[in-house]
């Protein structure tokens, strides 16, 4: 069984937020997960946008550190915190499994509500980034973050997953991303300066 | 065979080319301007030149930002994608796709391999593939085909292109190129590929003494000339009493001419060299009018009183008289010019040449601008009247073995023939214009091929040339042919030797070549005497002697 990372609290056919199950520490930003939709079936998403706020949104955060407890320690002095900030992510829907191997393409139907994200293992990874269709539907997405860091963050990400494979991999991801943004070459740098393994 | 892919076709149209944008990992530098590459498409495949090479951005204001600023992997990354390579490729020809490769190696003719002219163009994202040996031989066909003789090899790959002889004898041709770029080893190679394989008859001016006999190259190596190739198929007429008898490269006969021969039109070609004004040519119409074929002996011998008698009966200048007299001394003075011949020297030329055995001219030290333009105009009218009564009695007959024997006639330094004042005086610019209905061609060779009229230039046939620096004789040379914008770069981009381009009649389409070295290799394919082993020479002279 993977490791699951949160629960989805709005869904629809482009993408979902979910409530992270760890606070503070929502998966990374550009990380490939994966939603259950059915037996053997699931939705691939790309992790576009975090954010950690008040449950009850008239009870604004205040400043709760001290000159001797910051940081962790205001954690631990305030054990309550637990219960009135939650850490949500947005993943932009960008393929899906349904029997055979991953393909590239929207799901057939937006994830179930209350559903669990999961991480992907290293071979699912391997799977799915085979092909670079997806760096065009994640180009093209509507989201809060510059879809160029959003972009750079995914290549990053999967290039440590991939391990030692993730040179060849990545060479080939960036041209493909150049093609993508070649009428936008101050989007294309950013992105190519961010991800420069050699800097 | 499988092709190595450069590219895709992203734009183009029928007249200007197509444009190919090409792979990131195809770089330009990979690519030669005028090499022969294919583009396949859905119906069929074309073989093309590469005619430009270009450098694009997607987005200029990548142009603006300093390249030192990019770190490896960006302007790797770059590359191929923002910015690209893009070819300009011309497609020559083509085959449908359904044609059997097998057929290529065996039709004799380009159409017989089922090649076609170009009728249409690739649709977008045909591929750009790298030619293969199978695709130089569906062109050119191969080696071992009738007529077909390997010339060279493709600029930067090792298998062999032919030049198909029959069509090359059948127009006048052209070997141009600046000095150093190999031009009198290119016509060798040819000429010894025609004697070799038996096309037609050769008649050559020797005028550098380049032909008939051994000599140093540039790169200080011996090589052999065609009368060492070929012995007996080649007859030396000298006009150098000296150097015909010298050992290991004697003359097969001394060449002497007499006054009687000169006509008007041999005098006129010369008048530059000579010095003529332009009343000469009506002064030797006035002598000719009363002395007939003597005039010139007549010229000579008269004395001051039966030049004043001869100007005051027929009108002509004293003084332009007396001049021609004095300039025309200067022909006299040769050594190989007689007051007297008759025609049996020229008669046996004739005869050898109707035998089918090679005549070289060869001038030796007789080696002046006027030596070689009177001797050379003097025979070639011989030679001609006599091909254009062979074909008239070939047209009467209409028997095969009437038939005149194809007469390629080799001429150097053609500019001096062929220049737009003399093409239409001189026997050669008739040959040029229109000999083609009597057997006989011109292979002319020059290195100033824009001092040639451009009427005559439009009529060759095939063109074969090595490296030009001036813009007019690039212009000159590609008078009269298709393409010319991508044959221009193609021209432009030759090295200085080894590399020429041939392009025309005997060739299917232009394609840049690496000309093959002229060497013991080549030579022994020529089944050469003195390349044969001590034991066979030892054989032979048992047989003889017993």
């Amino acid at each position: 069984m993977t490791e699951r990372l949160g629960e989805i609290i709005e869904t629809n056919s482009f993408f979902f937020v979910a409530e992270s199950f760890t606070l503070n520490r929502p998966p990374a930003l550009g990380e490939l997960v994966k939603v259950p939709t059915g037996a053997e079936e699931w939705a691939y998403a790309v992790v576009t946008y975090g954010e950690t706020a008040a449950i009850d949104p008239g009870r604004q955060p205040v400043r709760r550190s001290k000159a001797d407890a910051y940081d962790e320690a205001v954690y631990t002095e305030h054990p309550e915190l637990e219960h009135l900030l939650r850490t949500m992510f947005t993943a932009v829907l960008v393929g899906q499994k349904a029997g055979g191997g991953p393909s590239q393409r929207l799901p057939d139907h937006p994830p179930p509500m209350h559903y669990s994200v999961h991480r992907c293992d290293p071979f699912e990874v391997t799977q799915f980034v085979r092909k670079l269709l997806y760096l065009r539907t994640l180009a093209s997405a509507q989201m809060l973050t510059p879809v160029e860091q959003v972009l750079a963050a995914n290549l990053r990400w999967t290039y440590r997953a991939l391990g030692e494979t993730g040179r060849e991999w990545l060479d080939g991801a960036a041209l493909e991303v150049a093609a993508l943004l070649q009428q936008d070459v101050e989007k294309l740098l950013g992105v190519l300066y961010a991800v420069d393994p050699e800097a | 065979m499988k092709r190595t892919r450069l590219g895709v076709v992203v734009d183009g149209s029928f007249t200007a080319g197509l444009t190919v944008r090409l792979d990131p990992q195809c770089s330009t530098e990979e690519l030669h301007i005028g090499s022969f590459m294919v583009v396949e498409g859905t119906g069929y495949t074309y073989f093309c030149m590469l005619s430009d090479l270009q450098l694009r951005t997607a987005d200029p204001r990548l142009l603006s930002k300093p390249a030192q600023d990019f770190p490896a992997f960006v302007a790797r990354t770059l590359r191929g994608s923002a910015t690209y390579g893009a070819a300009q490729i011309k497609p020559m020809l083509m085959i449908d796709n359904s044609e059997d490769e097998a057929r290529a190696a065996t039709g004799a003719t380009p159409e017989e391999r089922g090649v076609l002219a170009v009728r249409t163009i690739p649709m977008h994202y045909a591929e750009l593939m790298e030619a293969t040996e199978g695709d130089f031989a569906w062109v050119f066909g191969r080696p071992e085909l009738e007529n077909h003789f390997t010339i060279g090899t493709p600029l930067v790959m090792d298998f062999p292109i032919c030049l198909n002889l029959e069509r090359f004898i059948e127009r006048s041709s052209g070997v141009f190129g600046q000095t150093g770029t190999g031009k009198s080893f290119t016509a060798l190679l040819v000429l010894a590929g025609l004697i070799k394989q038996g096309v037609g008859v050769n008649l050559i001016f020797d005028a550098h003494n380049e032909y008939a006999y051994g000599k140093e190259s540039e790169d200080k190596v011996w090589i052999k000339g065609l009368k060492d190739l070929f012995g007996s198929r080649i007859l030396v007429y000298s006009l150098d009493k000296e150097m015909a008898n010298k050992p290991g490269r004697s003359a097969d006969s001394v060449l002497q001419i007499g006054l009687n021969q000169i006509e008007r039109g041999d005098v006129i070609l010369m008048a530059q060299e000579l010095g003529l004004t332009a009343t000469a040519s009506a002064t030797i119409g006035l002598l000719e009018d009363r002395y007939k074929g003597r005039w010139l002996n007549a010229l000579l011998e008269m004395n001051a009183e039966e030049m004043e008698e001869f100007c005051r009966e027929t009108k002509a200048h004293p003084g332009a008289t007396e001049a021609l007299q004095r300039k025309l001394k200067e022909l006299e003075r040769k050594d190989y010019v007689q007051p007297h011949m008759d025609s049996n020297l020229l008669d046996e030329i004739i005869q050898s040449l109707e035998k089918g055995r090679h005549v070289i001219l060869h001038f030796g030290r007789h080696n002046s601008l006027l030596d070689y333009m009177l001797v050379s105009n003097l025979v070639t009218r011989k030679v001609r009247e006599a091909w254009v009564r062979k074909t008239e009695k070939f047209e009467m007959s209409q028997q095969e073995g009437d038939r005149p024997t194809p007469l390629m006639i080799t001429l150097e330094e053609a500019h001096k023939f062929l220049n737009p004042e003399m093409a239409s005086q001189t026997i050669f610019g008739t040959i040029a214009r229109e000999m083609r209905k009597f057997h006989v061609t011109l292979m002319v060779i020059d290195q100033r091929p824009s001092g040639i009229d451009s009427e005559v230039l439009s009529q060759l046939g095939t063109r074969i040339s090595g490296r030009l620096a001036d813009e007019r004789d690039i212009d000159a040379v590609l008078t009269g042919v298709s393409d010319r914008s991508a044959l221009r770069n193609a021209l432009a981009s030759l090295k200085l030797r080894q590399e020429v381009l041939i392009a025309g009649h005997a060739v299917p389409m232009p394609i840049q070549v690496r000309p093959r070295n002229y060497d013991a290799a080549f030579w022994a394919e020529m089944g050469v005497r003195g390349t044969r082993s001590d034991e066979e020479i030892d054989e032979d002279r048992d047989i003889l002697f017993g």
